[in-house]
């Protein structure tokens, strides 16, 4: 053999290839870990067919970035988890920040928690209406009654519906305390203690754990199961600053069927335009 | 022997022609016809036998065009690299899964085949080491878009693979472009894989610059297996692996917050610099022993960088900044006394 690094590169190549695809066979074989249908307000299209640098079409999970974690997230789960808290040794001028640390969260969907932030929403739109109906009026520097009624209505319709209720280290134990795969979802995750600063910026106090991001955020969609989403503006541009912009879409646009396998690795089965539905 | 050797054989009868035109130009020496002739044909005969085989270069002309090609090929490799994976994302979400994972596959295969014909067909090594870099990015993003289709967990093992490719073809083909991938690759893995021992995601590697001191020591370390076949990239894994730890040692003795090690972050931050210069102590001393001139140069300017952050810190903010860098320069002028002190020492050793 002449060239034995040609070969070694060759069959590298290969069995790299064939370790990942095996790998993805092993995620998807058996019955899914988790099945939901999701629409556009927990999956943002964040590329579509036609754009001109890239041609891939991809959805971006969401969650409830604003939803309250200190019911659960608190020192004794932090400390469960092995999440380390902020330090300022003594003597020393500097913060010391830990790393993030990888976790599962669980992730319910339109569950209790969704139920009780929905209703938070509704009671304050009342009572914003009976302050417009008295005729009250605010200072020029807040935003007025009119768009802050248009912003609740609009987190009700467009915020995700998917809220972080639990973690823990191990998705097995996780799965028998949330067995329900419609509802709860389990998911890999980076977390880190959500901190706020105090006596005047010399000192952080840790509030709750926080979640910094999921590691499989972006779900790729195949070319098969494009066609409904063609045409479609990225959600992000649609639905930031969304209570300036009367033109923002009225209902979530899509609908999408999602499954996750035993690595805990998402992928789309299916993608319906929510508005053929209704025809 | 190998491409390197018939290099240096050249050069040294290059040199070696020079100094003897210079002497007998000077009277001190002459050759008689016949011996000059000799000569003329031995050196004609070693010269053309190692360019046939070697592509090396014979004159000073030929020298600086070769350099002039070298720049020419690596920004042409980064050119097509990039042109490449631009093309892919344009045009990948027309197509169909199965036909991704295909292009995907053969795609590394084939610019691979194609640095092997390359290597067989040219003696220079220019398009071997395009068509290499070219194989190796089509392999990057194979691995990447594969992890994007089917929504894999991001893992630092894939910078096992790259780099293993990369070596692979460093070795394969006598390719320095390609071993410098493949050691920043093997950097990333090695980093992100210290990182999961303290229990932190592998992403996160790069906050925490102790990590690549580990890092970067082992591939210092590498030169320690026998490089017979390629005696210069045992120097380029010292560069690269100090290089790495020197930087590494700057950033910890400036931000001492970042370190692994427990206690206040201004004694963290005391120790590496302390560490620091004895460390470019020790790797100059190193340098000047072996005759590793590389390494000497590397730690002389690690040991003037770490000086000069320490004078920014002391004197920055009271000394009029005239004053400030003029003791920058005297300080320069002081370290090039010692170092001349130093060569003057070491030519007098001399026999």
């Amino acid at each position: 053999m002449k060239r034995p690094h040609l070969l070694l590169a060759l069959a590298l190549i290969l069995a790299v290839n064939a370790f990942a695809l095996t790998g993805v066979a092993r995620n998807r074989a058996g019955e899914p870990e988790a099945a939901m249908t999701l629409s556009e307000r927990e999956l943002w299209l964040v590329a579509g067919a036609g754009l001109e640098e890239n041609s891939g079409v991809s959805l971006r999970l969401q969650w409830d970035r604003h939803a309250s974690t200190k019911d659960w997230f608190n020192a004794e789960k932090m400390a469960e988890l092995g999440i380390k808290k902020p330090e300022k040794p003594e003597g020393s001028e500097t913060i010391r920040w830990p790393q993030p640390k990888k976790i599962f969260v669980v992730l319910e969907y339109e569950g209790e928690s969704w139920r009780r932030f929905k209703e938070e929403k509704e009671r304050k739109i009342s009572e914003l209406n009976e302050a417009l109906a008295r005729g009250e009026e605010r200072e020029p520097s807040r935003m007025s009654i009119d768009g802050e009624i248009r912003s609740l209505k609009k987190d009700l319709s467009f915020e995700s519906r998917l809220i972080p209720v639990d973690a823990g280290l191990d998705p097995g134990s996780l799965r028998d305390r949330y067995p329900d795969n419609r509802r709860h979802l389990i998911v890999s995750a980076l977390t880190r203690a959500a901190t706020s600063y105090v006596d005047g910026g010399e000192a952080v106090k840790v509030r709750t754990g926080e979640i910094d991001a999921l590691l499989v955020s972006e779900l790729h969609v195949p070319l098969k199961l494009t066609a409904p989403l063609h045409g479609l503006a990225p959600s992000g541009s649609l639905f930031n600053y969304r209570h300036d912009q009367p033109d923002a879409p009225g209902e979530p646009r899509y609908a999408v069927d999602v499954r996750w396998g035993r690595r805990f690795e998402p992928w789309v089965t299916a993608v319906r335009r929510i508005d053929k539905e209704a025809e | 022997m190998h491409k390197e050797e018939a290099q240096r054989r050249v050069d040294r009868m290059l040199a070696f022609r020079e100094e003897l035109a210079q002497v007998e130009s000077e009277g001190l020496l002459s050759l008689t016809e016949e011996e000059r002739r000799r000569l003329d044909t031995y050196h004609r005969g070693l010269q053309n036998e190692f360019a046939r085989l070697f592509d090396i270069d014979v004159t000073g002309t030929e020298k600086q065009l070769s350099w002039g090609m070298r720049i020419v090929s690596l920004l042409g490799a980064l050119a097509i690299s990039a042109a490449i994976f631009f093309f892919f994302y344009r045009f990948w979400g027309l197509l169909a899964t199965s036909a991704q994972v295909a292009i995907l596959i053969t795609a590394p295969l084939l610019a691979t085949i194609a640095a092997d014909f390359a290597a067989r067909r040219e003696r220079s090594g220019y398009f071997t080491g395009i068509l290499a870099l070219v194989a190796l990015t089509c392999f990057i993003l194979d691995l990447s878009v594969i992890g994007r289709i089917f929504n894999i967990t991001p893992s630092q093992n894939a910078f096992l693979a790259w780099s293993a490719f990369a070596l692979l073809l460093a070795y394969g083909y006598g390719l320095r472009l390609m071993l410098v991938a493949g050691m920043v690759c093997l950097l990333a893995f090695l980093a992100a894989t210290v990182g999961t021992w303290s229990g932190c995601y592998w992403l996160s590697f790069g906050e925490r610059p102790e990590n690549f001191i580990v890092a970067g020591a082992l591939l210092t370390l590498v030169p320690l297996l026998p490089h017979r076949r390629h005696p210069r990239f045992a120097n380029s894994y010292r560069i690269f692996g100090l290089l790495t730890v020197f930087i590494a040692i700057l950033i910890l003795a400036n931000w001492g917050g970042a370190s692994y090690l427990a206690g206040s972050p201004e004694i963290i931050e005391y120790g590496y610099q302390i560490a620091g210069f004895v460390l470019a102590a020790a790797v100059i001393a190193l340098g000047i022993r072996r005759r590793w001139a590389g390494v000497t140069n590397l730690g002389a300017t690690f040991f003037v960088l770490y000086l000069y952050t320490k004078f920014f810190d002391w004197w920055w903010d009271w000394l009029p900044k005239y004053l400030f860098f003029l003791l920058l320069g005297l300080v320069a002028i002081g370290l090039l006394l010692v170092l001349q002190r130093l060569r003057g020492s070491h030519q007098g050793a001399r026999p």
